[in-house]
């Protein structure tokens, strides 16, 4: 898979530049702009997002400002600024009629996380979602698997009520009055639902999960099948060709000093290193030990007379560990589907998953998705099949030949856009070969051909004519 | 033919020596040569391939480039443990038909495309169990070495040639002539689609009926709820 440098290349000799006329930057970021307006213009690539319920923002604060200290996430503004208050916003409604010198009423509960709905009796906070940070446009929601309407809120308004707080199982979702990447669900669930999460994965591969479904652990090989002794039979191991997939133990002790000599037992590690610093007996030889060389020597009540006593290693061998070997690749139930979730870069479904999540009592997004970081030329478009890496080529050829100044060619810059344009045509029908699916726009939504019926309103002149 | 062949051809259409280029690269070409493949396959569907993929249970998504890397779209998908073909059907259908489709078990009757590199299963099978054939429409093999022949019919592979010179002539600045070669290469797609067969494939081939409370197998009818 060719990297964008390498891309690079082929646009570069296309220009018959090296960078004089057209700068590799500028190429580059003409590259990120082909590569975001395929995604986006085709809509081909779509990611399933399950969220928990309520719903998580990553920032929350009461200013505007404090937005602009934020990054990789979505912000809300659970402030409410008063218009009298010189820049002092309250949280509450209270505070705000005090700060515009109105007398306090009661006001409802305050709260800066939507999960916080769980532990309070009744908010006026609207039901909102943040979207992925690569959102670009939605294409289906739901709730417990079963689709949600789209709405608008001036459908919702018309209800003369405060819709925003019923309680019940969500039935539309619309753009809402918030910020945009966010999406508003009709009616509200309090009921907390969150998914499975592995758990210390800051600390890397993440080995055990948190959720309240029990689980069990399968693995194709959850031993070692070989034990080594120094690091050049490890070596050895890991370039075998042959097609078996190892997973080697190394038994041996590696000595503080020596870099070319191992010992089985910590007294032989020290005469090795006393041998290394030429002097004899400096330290006490250390008692030995049972080894085990395989897994099973390790297994109590296993084959063997004696071997069986090295609890105080138990955690070296992989039956130890949970999920196991490695980390888990997928999560599977007859019950519903678990997805492997990604939070932030949203690049790829590789590398090791965070979250797995089922769209069971969860509110499922399906979105189409845009690359949310610029690639560098190291990288490589992932999000598109590598055969459509020609239509960024075209895309970046159309901008260069476009570009005002010498090397500028008009007609070969609209030759290239109208072949990209091509390309944009052709990912469309990839991603749905049927013709027929509707796709959300990011416009509002209307809300028409819903059967609900609409409040009585009663006319103005409703008493006179009575 | 021989991508050593399609490379002499198109250097002497553009007027240069096969053996020591001045304009162009040996890669260049090969470049050119393999971009004209892929261009062939979008348009033409000439490359179909088979796959095969077991059923997991509880799974509705699968992932196109966890079946096959060079998966471009399905356009058949094959139940043996069913003995049926499954109906494409798009998400908006399903929507409409049933409000719980994403909850109905059973053996797939239809799928659908959610994504160019993801589809679904509907209904989708409680247990693991059965293979799914899976026919597709692929991305071409890359041609590396000399000695690589096209998987093309040989009527097919002079548009190949003509998409080279096409290059050739764009990268020479030349769009007027390079217009007329591209023309050439795009008035073969008609005849190579007949070649592969595909000339009969549309949309409402392999849809599913939209014919109103017509039921699936799993008994699921049209949806009646008014939300």
């Amino acid at each position: 898979m060719p990297t964008v440098s390498q891309e690079l290349t082929r646009i570069q000799a296309r220009l018959h530049d090296s960078g004089t006329l057209w700068p590799q930057a500028e190429l580059l970021r003409w590259y990120n702009e082909g590569y975001r307006q395929l995604l986006s213009q085709s809509g081909a690539a779509v990611r399933i997002y399950v969220h928990d319920v309520p719903g998580r923002f990553s920032y929350t604060g009461t200013q505007e400002w404090e937005d602009q200290y934020t990054s990789n996430g979505l912000f809300q503004n659970v402030g409410r600024n008063a218009a009298k208050g010189n820049g002092r916003s309250g949280v509450l409604l209270w505070e705000v009629e005090q700060l515009e010198g109105i007398t306090p009423t009661t006001s409802s509960n305050a709260m800066t996380q939507l999960w916080e709905r769980s532990l309070a009796t009744s908010t006026d906070r609207h039901f909102r979602f943040a979207l992925a940070a690569n959102h670009d446009h939605i294409r289906r929601v739901a709730w417990d698997d079963e689709a949600l309407s789209g709405t608008h809120v001036d459908n919702m308004d018309l209800m003369d009520s405060s819709w925003w707080r019923e309680e019940g199982e969500p039935l539309y979702w619309l753009k809402g009055t918030g910020r945009d990447k966010s999406i508003e669900v009709f009616t509200v669930v309090t009921e907390y639902n969150e998914q499975y999460t592995l758990e210390r994965y800051e600390q890397g591969m993440a080995r055990e999960f948190e959720g309240t479904r029990s689980y069990s652990v399968e693995t194709d090989q959850r031993e070692f099948t070989w034990s080594y002794t120094t690091s050049g039979d490890g070596d050895y191991l890991a370039d075998s060709d042959d097609d078996v997939i190892y997973h080697a133990i190394k038994l041996t002790k590696k000595p503080t000093l020596s870099t070319d000599a191992h010992g089985c037992f910590v007294w032989e590690r020290s005469t090795i290193d006393d041998i290394a610093n030429a002097t004899s007996n400096t330290t006490d030889a250390t008692a030995g030990e049972l080894l085990p060389t395989y897994w099973w020597e390790g297994v109590s009540g296993g084959e063997g007379p004696e071997f069986f006593q090295v609890a105080s290693d138990a955690t070296t061998y992989v039956s130890a560990l949970d999920p196991g070997l490695g980390i888990a690749r997928y999560a599977t139930s007859a019950d519903r589907q678990y997805l492997a979730v990604v939070n932030e870069s949203g690049q790829e479904h590789y590398g090791i998953p965070r979250d797995y999540r089922s769209t069971a009592n969860s509110l499922s997004i399906w979105e189409a998705i845009i690359p949310n970081r610029d690639l560098t030329t190291a990288d490589t478009p992932g999000l598109i099949p590598t055969q459509m890496f020609k239509y960024i080529r075209y895309y970046v050829w159309y901008r260069a030949f476009g570009h005002a100044g010498e090397g500028q060619r008009t007609d070969l810059s609209d030759h290239y856009k109208a072949r990209f344009d091509t390309g944009v045509m052709f990912l469309a029908q990839l991603k749905d070969v049927s013709y027929r699916d509707h796709v959300y726009a990011r416009k509002e939504i209307s809300g028409l051909g819903e059967p609900r019926l609409p409040r009585v309103r009663l006319p103005a002149e409703f008493p006179r004519i009575w | 033919m021989t991508l050593s062949d399609l490379r002499t051809r198109i250097l002497d259409g553009l007027s240069e020596s096969s053996s020591s280029p001045v304009h162009f690269s040996a890669s260049q070409i090969n470049d050119s040569i393999n971009e004209a493949l892929e261009v062939l396959a979008e348009q033409v569907d000439a490359v179909r391939r088979t796959a095969f993929v077991p059923l997991r249970e509880g799974t509705t998504y699968y992932y196109t480039r966890s079946i096959a890397s060079d998966m471009m779209v399905p356009y058949r998908i094959w139940s043996y443990d069913q003995t049926r073909k499954l109906t494409a059907i798009s998400v908006h259908d399903l929507d409409e038909f049933s409000t719980s489709w994403d909850e109905t078990t059973g053996a797939p009757e239809s799928w659908f495309p959610i994504s160019w590199d993801c589809f679904g299963l509907y209904p989708y099978p409680a247990s693991a169990g059965g293979v799914l054939r899976v026919d597709y429409f692929a991305w071409p093999r890359e041609l590396a070495e000399d000695g690589d022949e096209l998987e093309l019919p040989e009527a097919s592979q002079d548009a190949v040639i003509d998409y080279g010179i096409y290059d050739g002539l764009v990268k020479r600045y030349d769009l007027q002539t390079a217009m007329r070669f591209l023309s050439a290469f795009s008035s073969l797609f008609k005849d190579a689609k007949a070649r592969s067969g595909i000339k009969k494939q549309g949309s409402s081939a392999i849809e599913r009926s939209m014919q109103p409370h017509r039921e699936y197998r799993s008994s699921v009818r049209e949806d009646t709820t008014i939300r």
